[in-house]
């Protein structure tokens, strides 16, 4: 019997159908561009100098039969992707969605988009449009670090920001847990808050490297040890302990780097949203020329 | 809002030094001219680059496509120019491409001009350089780079070559004579369309040594005098024949005098017979350095020329026998053989010379013997004669046969002919037997013996040698044949009847061979008879006495028989009968008792009768006793 339980993202049906949705569209986008990658691989490895004798130039070069379906499939994926920009801002279309949902295909577009583009550039950058390219490399990255900072900030199912009350409320009632079910006493507490909490007086970009050091597991050993501080806990007890302690020591953590989190992400979109204009505009100007210069949607 | 300023200020930093860069890539360096944003639309429209726009430039290549001419007024070719000049791949790219294997791979007939014969050898710059472009001034008025392009050439052979006639056969082209194959000799040129047809030994001569070089140093081919032989021969009689070498020389040769052409008869030694047909340096006699002498040729006598293969045996007039026909040829009536040591006689005189006097046979004739000019028809069997079987033994010059060989001349072989042997004809003895029958009797034919010929001598003399034996072998006991036959007749015979066991007597003496000994054919079987009565003589008293006087069951007729005649009795009739003749009875004859019946066959009966009174003498008279 199929459960549906409703929440902020939709039913758990709903969400596994975008699940499914999402992945298939990452299979057949992906498995698009390595397709295209291994059938071209000889006209890509050839030197640029002697690509214009190889048989498949007038089908790969960014204007050939194919190169140029690939730039505009690019340009497109590109472009639906800022849908996500609209939801996220415009108050009328909330309803339209999780907001969860637009950032996953925000991402898949964000990703097979500049893939399609460097077909199309048939890894030959140059002019005016290097500008353009570049900027789009710029962006995926900061995209891809961007989402890595998304994650650390707590959120709702819905994708929705949470407050710091809400993750303080959270991390008490994480506290009282250990208290009641493990008999954790403030001594304990106190290790536990120690091991958790980032160095202090660090910078942002060490704050950074310590945020890779934690999803590495480079500090789990410290957070084992406050554990078994505890004594007298039966095996099973002792593990589910060690559980508790983790989510109480990421609830801690994320409370300590509330601020730098939410300067880091304000840089972030500094550098992600000026990069995505850049390439926008030189994107504009490139189809522009091409247009003028007979590359245009009817040709060839 | 802060962001937007950013994000100008970041995109007026880039796209001011970044506008130059708009080009895919740097244009060749044909086309380094057009670089830079201003001068896309040079090459480049709505429609992307078009040969319109190409052309727009290029004008020398666009008059030629239009005038339908060279590569690029192919069919094939009315695609984008930059299907085969690709553009924005830099400075050093080149705008043609050849294909893989490069440029010597170029199909030239593409360009409306094959490469064909010496052509499909030469380098590209051979031809195309820009000397050799007719219209430079056009050509580089419409931006063609002269020492680039391969445009301008023409397709006349002058475009090319230098003209080594100086033009003496204007307006006419090259490939009229010419072709591209060799220069000389020219393949298309043929002499004989001209005022001069070449023939017979003019053909190979070479060109220059008829025509010769004129001011500017080519040979001059129009104007050349050919009128007279004399416009290109000396003449080596010296003016001595005329003028007209054509009366008696053709273009076959200067020695080759045409017989058609120079008339000998008109000389005093016209030429007849196989005088004509003998080449005139065979009479004419060369001289180191003036060629055949042809005045003064002595010719009063055959000797003049010919050697006398008689050794003047035969006197210095060949005319007496010979003629011009031929050395051979004897004239008929005309020699007379008794002049020579074998006089024609009989046979001989009919036949003909070449018969005897073949060519190749040696001189003189020798003809000493027969055989010197026949062939021994014997075959060498006579050869072991005394006289070394020569042939005038047997045979004369009036003809081979009949031979001269009669039964006195036979009566000194082996086998004098005596008897009905005289009557015979000689090949029915001497027959004509393969050469193989001969060697098994000794002979040894010489070599070119025919494959037949008549059998003359045998192994023996014997009878067997010619006759067959038709008693079959039967009477080798006898002795040979003469032992009963004689060569006077073959059905006389003589012998003792006595040697046989069977002597004869009485009637038998006088009964014929053959009554006794019938044989098939006519001849007679002489053995293996019977001597008993009944192997001759049938039983006329059908068998009664076989078993009372029999032996072997077969009648012995001499009981009651004697040989003298049938009729002559000898019967002891007391002694071999149960009634003995007594009185009267003895004197009775036979028959009086012993009748004859008929019934149905005759015959007497000895036997059964009654030795009764009565059975004689009464009425049951000659019946059978009951």
């Amino acid at each position: 019997m199929a459960t549906s339980v409703r929440g902020a993202g939709g039913t758990a049906r709903d969400r596994g159908l975008f699940r499914f949705v999402l992945a298939l569209l990452y299979v057949v986008g992906l498995g698009s561009v390595a397709y295209f990658l291994a059938t071209g691989a000889a006209y890509y490895l050839t030197p640029i100098q002697e690509r214009a004798r190889d048989p498949l130039y007038w089908t790969l070069k960014p204007g050939g039969t194919l190169g140029l379906r690939f730039g505009m499939a690019g340009l497109l994926m590109m472009t639906v992707m800022h849908l996500y920009s609209v939801r996220k801002r415009l108050r009328p279309l909330r309803k339209l969605g999780a907001l969860r949902k637009w950032l996953d295909l925000h991402i898949l577009m964000g990703i097979l988009g500049p893939l399609f583009v460097v077909l199309h550039s048939s890894f030959k950058v140059g002019g005016l449009v290097a500008i353009s390219f570049w900027s789009m490399v710029a962006v995926a990255l900061s995209g891809v670090f961007g989402r890595y900072l998304y994650l650390k900030i707590p959120r709702a199912r819905s994708g929705e920001e949470l407050t710091l009350a809400d993750v303080e409320k959270a991390d008490g009632e994480m506290t009282q847990r250990l208290r009641d079910e493990f008999g954790a006493d403030p001594a304990f507490l106190e290790k536990l808050d120690r091991a958790a909490s980032p160095p202090e007086s660090a910078g942002l970009l060490r704050l950074l490297v310590w945020l890779v050091a934690e999803d590495l597991g480079l500090h789990r050993g410290a957070l084992l040890a406050v554990a078994r501080s505890l004594p007298g806990l039966p095996p099973d007890l002792a593990r589910e302990l060690m559980g508790v302690v983790r989510q109480k020591a990421v609830l801690r953590r994320r409370i300590l780097l509330w601020g730098a989190l939410h300067r880091i992400f304000h840089h972030w979109h500094v550098v992600h949203r000026p990069f995505a204009v850049v390439m926008y505009l030189f994107v504009l100007v490139h189809v522009a020329v091409a247009t003028m210069t007979g590359y245009g949607l009817g040709w060839p | 809002m802060r962001r937007a300023l950013l994000a100008c200020a970041l995109l007026l930093a880039c796209a001011g030094g970044a506008w130059a860069q708009i080009s895919p890539g740097p244009l060749s360096r044909f086309h380094q001219s057009l670089e830079g944003a201003r001068n896309c639309r040079s090459c480049h429209g709505p429609r992307g680059v078009t040969r319109e726009l190409c052309l727009t430039c290029h004008t020398a290549l666009a008059r030629r496509i239009e005038a339908g001419k060279g590569l690029h007024a192919r069919e094939e070719y009315r695609v984008g120019c930059e299907r085969c000049h690709v553009e924005h791949q830099g400075r050093a790219f080149e705008l043609v491409f050849w294909g893989k294997e490069g440029r010597a791979s170029f199909d030239h007939a593409q360009t409306g001009f094959p490469l064909q014969g010496r052509h499909a050898a030469l380098g590209c710059e051979s031809c195309h350089g820009a000397r050799r472009i007719r219209d430079r001034a056009g050509l580089a008025g419409g931006g063609v780079n002269l020492a680039r392009t391969f445009m301008g050439l023409g397709a006349a052979c002058s475009s090319c070559h230098a003209d080594p006639h100086k033009g003496q056969f204007a307006p006419r082209a090259c490939t009229d004579c010419h072709d591209v194959e060799r220069w000389k000799p020219p393949a298309g040129f043929d002499h004989g369309k001209t005022a001069f047809p070449l023939t017979g030994a003019h053909e190979p001569v070479a060109c220059a040594s008829c025509h010769k070089p004129g001011p500017d140093g080519s040979l001059r081919f129009k104007g050349t005098p050919h009128q007279t032989c004399a416009s290109c021969h000396r003449d080596p009689h010296g003016g001595r024949l005329g003028a007209s070498c054509a009366s008696c020389h053709g273009t076959a040769g200067w020695h080759r005098i045409d017989p058609g052409r120079f008339d000998h008869g008109k000389t005093r030694f016209p030429l007849t017979g196989r005088h004509e047909k003998v080449a005139c340096a065979g009479c004419h006699a060369r001289t180191p350095g003036a060629g055949m002498k042809f005045q003064g040729t002595p010719f009063q006598t055959c000797a003049s020329c010919h050697k006398d293969p008689h050794a003047g045996r035969l006197g210095t007039s060949c005319a007496g026998c010979h003629t011009t026909a031929g050395f051979e040829r004897i004239q008929p009536g005309q020699f007379d053989h008794d002049r020579t040591g074998f006089p024609l006689r009989g046979e001989h005189v009919e036949v003909k010379c070449d018969s005897c006097h073949r060519p190749g046979r040696p001189r003189p004739l020798k003809h000493a013997r027969c055989t010197d000019c026949h062939q021994d028809r014997h075959a060498g069997q006579l050869a072991g004669r005394a006289d070394g079987g020569r042939c005038e033994s047997c045979h004369d010059v009036t003809g081979f046969k009949p031979p001269r060989f009669t039964p006195d001349d036979h009566a000194r072989t082996r086998l004098p002919l005596t008897g009905a042997h005289l009557a015979v004809a000689c090949d029915a003895c001497h027959r004509e037997v393969p050469l193989e029958r001969l060697r098994s009797v000794g002979v040894r034919p010489p070599a070119g013996s025919p494959p037949r010929t008549e059998q003359l001598r045998f192994a023996s003399s014997a009878c067997s040698g010619c006759h067959d034996d038709p008693h079959g072998g039967r009477t080798a006991r006898y002795g040979a044949c003469e032992t009963c036959h004689a060569a006077t007749a073959w059905a006389t015979v003589r012998f003792d009847h006595a040697r046989t066991g069977f002597p004869l007597a009485g009637a038998h003496v006088r009964a014929p061979c053959r009554a006794c000994h019938p044989g098939e054919g006519g001849t007679l079987a002489p053995a293996g008879r019977p001597t008993s009565c009944s192997g001759c003589h049938r039983d006329p008293h059908a068998g009664p006495f076989a078993r009372r006087f029999g032996r072997d069951g077969r009648t012995d007729c001499a009981v009651c028989h004697e040989p003298t005649s049938w009729e002559s009795m000898r019967f002891d009739h007391d002694r071999r009968t149960s009634f003995p003749l007594q009185g009267a009875h003895r004197s009775v004859p036979c028959a009086q008792c012993h009748l004859r019946e008929e019934e149905g066959r005759r015959m007497i009966r000895y036997s059964g009768l009654g030795r009764t009174c009565s059975a004689c003498h009464g009425a049951d008279r000659g019946k059978p006793s009951r």
